[in-house]
């Protein structure tokens, strides 16, 4: 008898504990959130031999010619322009942050607007179009600033006075890496000015006209 | 006979020495010496602390070595050994407590994964059942200008600037 007690408390009290479990555990799974994946900061045997190779393509893309007098100068002043560079490859991370939240929203917005004008049977291919372009900027954009960041990161790592032709063709690459992104930035901004605003307005006058005509009707 | 042998093979009055057979016949043993010491045998007595009484309690002692006892006798003092405490009540307060705590826990689970099965269905229903609400010229508007916000709040030229990475500016 004692021993059927026993079993019975047992029992009484790991059902509820197994079923409360199992919940729980529902729960956390549905809740997760995705974890970011973190960079790292210690460049390893890859990314150096990596950069190594982006070096050399450089100066063979550039095919620099430099005299011992310039080599001698840079050697002498590039550890002091590295750590300016230092200071813009931290706020190259920033500009990429800043403007990928940007570019996210603006997308997000005018495909929700869509959306809604759609659904009210307004003609909205013109705007399909126009959010479809503008994610092929975006994309462009995105690709350039990776180069230019790889570029600012090879300038301020490596080592400029073993290799000042190495350096000299790197700051060169990055310099013309910049101008691109800032050309792609530009770009994306006129095409805002030049194309999707007049479908905004277009998209307006349609929902302003359309109250009307039905009134008629 | 020798695998039962005796603690003292103390002489008796008669200067014999019993074994345990002997004691079989306890009526005789003890009309024969009465205050003879009766050897006893250690492995069929293992609880035998006391010395070995006297003829009167020669029967509770060789009960606990039952070659020939009876077994209608024996049973009543082993049940007589173990009674069952008298009065003992069974565990019913325990039980209930234990049984309502689980039913409790039971219901707060049951209920809360009910609870989320609905959330998850009303979330699901809302997003395909439910109507996009309709735009108006003020959301075109409102889309327009948070756009025209947002890309001029970058300043492109400002950021990414010829001067930066000049060899002025960087003293090369």
């Amino acid at each position: 008898m004692k021993s059927r007690t026993l079993v019975t408390l047992g029992i009484s009290l790991l059902v509820p504990a197994a079923i409360v479990s199992t919940v729980a555990a529902q729960e956390q799974t549905t809740t997760t959130k995705p974890q970011v994946a973190q960079t790292t900061t210690v460049p390893t045997e890859a990314q150096k031999k990596a950069m190594q190779d982006r070096i050399q393509q450089r100066k063979d893309a550039q095919k620099l010619k430099l005299t011992t007098a310039q080599q001698k100068r840079l050697k002498d002043r590039c550890k002091n322009a590295q750590g300016k560079i230092v200071s813009e490859q931290a706020k190259t991370n920033g500009i990429e942050t800043s403007r990928t939240k940007i570019y996210t929203d603006t997308v997000s917005r005018l495909t929700t607007l869509e959306t809604k004008l759609a659904a009210q049977g307004l003609d909205t291919a013109a705007l399909k179009t126009a959010i479809t372009t503008l994610k092929t900027q975006i994309a462009t954009f995105n690709t350039d600033l990776a180069a230019y960041k790889d570029a600012v990161s090879d300038l301020a790592a490596m080592d400029c006075t073993a290799d000042p032709t190495g350096f000299k063709a790197s700051l060169e690459a990055t310099r013309t890496a910049r101008k691109k992104v800032r050309e792609d930035a530009n770009a994306i901004r006129a095409y805002n000015k030049d194309t999707i605003k007049p479908t905004l307005a277009a998209l307006r006058a349609q929902l302003a006209a359309k109250p009307a005509a039905e009134g008629a009707n | 006979m020798d695998d039962i042998k005796p603690a003292e093979n103390k002489p008796t009055a008669t200067g014999q020495v019993m074994d345990i057979q002997a004691t079989k016949p306890v009526a005789e043993a003890t009309a024969v010496a009465p205050e003879a010491v009766v050897p006893q045998p250690e492995a069929t007595t293992p609880d035998l602390a006391e010395p070995p009484q006297a003829a009167e309690t020669e029967n509770t002692t060789t009960a606990d070595t039952p070659v020939d006892a009876q077994p209608g006798e024996e049973a009543a003092p082993l049940a007589a050994e173990a009674p069952k405490p008298q009065g003992h009540k069974r565990p019913l307060v325990p039980i209930i407590v234990a049984v309502l705590i689980a039913l409790s826990l039971s219901g707060v689970a049951v209920f809360a994964y009910l609870n989320q099965q609905k959330k998850t269905e009303t979330k699901q229903t809302s997003q395909t059942t439910s109507p996009a609400p309709s735009a108006t010229s003020a959301d075109v508007d409102e889309t327009n200008q948070a756009i025209d916000t947002d890309l001029n709040s970058a300043n492109d030229d400002a950021d990414l600037d010829d001067n930066t990475l000049s060899d002025t500016n960087l003293n090369l």
